[in-house]
């Protein structure tokens, strides 16, 4: 989500990218422009070919959120809670190609 | 929610691992481009300066979206089925990973907002205030917009009020749930799509608004000058 990015990243790093997150952190007090690097490429997963399930079948809990897109004939929702693992979702939605960015 | 496309170029996008301002930072995978992902520009690389097209969305509760689109189709679960965010999202000390702390006192930094923004301007809605109020209608910049929450039960949804060059203003009808009904011409609007369901306006549509979820310190971060809606 906007700006929640990645927070729980320190629970999963080992130690040395901790330390590196902590540098970064340092040097966002001078530079707020800068760029951090907190993991590698693609260490967190995006999604390239996402599959589908009818809500009725859909195991998500109530409190779940959820972001969604309404299209002409189609509606299509993405569960925070998997984002959170993934944070892209690369899709086609009515002949559209959208992202997903969490 | 955005296109990923540039013209004919179509691009996919991975996790470049990089942070900006607590916010993700997107690479793509033709042309190895870094993004921001909270306004969508291209920041380093081949395509330094382009902007990625928002497509609106909704966000919802699961319980609040299945009401409004019993019909729609989910992004299949894989692995466990809990937020990683829980804790972060609770604790209103911890502000991203960077944990920078901006001058701005407005709010709490870890305050719900909306945040909706033009190309001109940027506002702030605290998602409580919206909800407490059910129907917001302000001005981002050029941009006429309506915030509803139809009750504890609905998501808050956005829309631009200008339909077909007339900027209309909305109220919420007591006999008829998940509508408003425009003041203008009493014509109904379903919340679920932002079409007119009844009276003059039948047919026509609301576009959505690009609205975002966000934590105050977060917003802050990438649109320092934002407004605050206040009731």
């Amino acid at each position: 989500m906007i700006i929640k990015s990645m927070p729980f990243l320190p629970v999963l790093l080992t130690a040395s990218v901790a330390l590196a997150v902590a540098a970064a952190a340092g040097q966002g007090d001078q530079d707020d422009n800068a760029l951090h690097v907190v993991l590698p490429r693609d260490a967190i997963p995006a999604i390239f070919e996402p599959e589908f399930e009818p809500a009725a079948k859909a195991g998500l809990a109530d409190r779940e959120l959820v972001i969604g897109v309404v299209g002409e004939k189609e509606q299509r929702a993405y569960s925070t809670w998997q984002l959170d693992r993934h944070e892209i979702v690369n899709d086609m939605f009515e002949g559209r190609p959208i992202a997903v960015t969490w | 929610m955005y296109a990923r496309q540039l013209g004919n170029q179509v691009l996919s996008f991975g996790v470049s691992g990089m942070l900006f301002r607590d916010g993700l930072v997107m690479y793509d995978r033709e042309t190895d481009t870094l993004w921001t992902q909270v306004d969508g520009k291209a920041v380093k690389g081949a395509l330094t300066g382009r902007k990625l097209e928002v497509v609106p969305s909704v966000h919802a509760t699961w319980k609040q979206w299945k009401q409004l689109y019993p019909d729609s189709i989910v992004l299949k679960k894989r692995g466990i089925p809990r937020s990683a965010y829980e804790g972060y999202n609770r604790d209103p000390n911890r502000t991203g990973i960077l944990g920078r702390q901006r001058g701005d006192k407005r709010l709490p930094p870890k305050e719900r907002v909306i945040g909706v923004r033009t190309e001109e301007a940027a506002t702030a809605f605290v998602e409580k205030d919206v909800r407490d109020a059910r129907l917001v209608q302000a001005e981002v910049g050029p941009l006429p917009v309506v915030l509803v929450a139809a009750g504890d039960d609905h998501p808050v949804v956005t829309f631009n009020r200008k339909v077909s060059g007339r900027v209309l203003s909305f109220r919420l009808p007591q006999d008829a749930p998940a509508v408003m009904e425009d003041i203008e011409t009493g014509s109904r609007w379903s919340l679920a799509d932002g079409k007119a369901i009844a009276g003059s306006l039948k047919g026509a549509q609301l576009e959505r608004a690009p609205a975002y979820p966000a934590f105050w310190f977060g917003w802050l971060g990438y649109f320092p000058n934002t407004a605050l809606w206040k009731r």
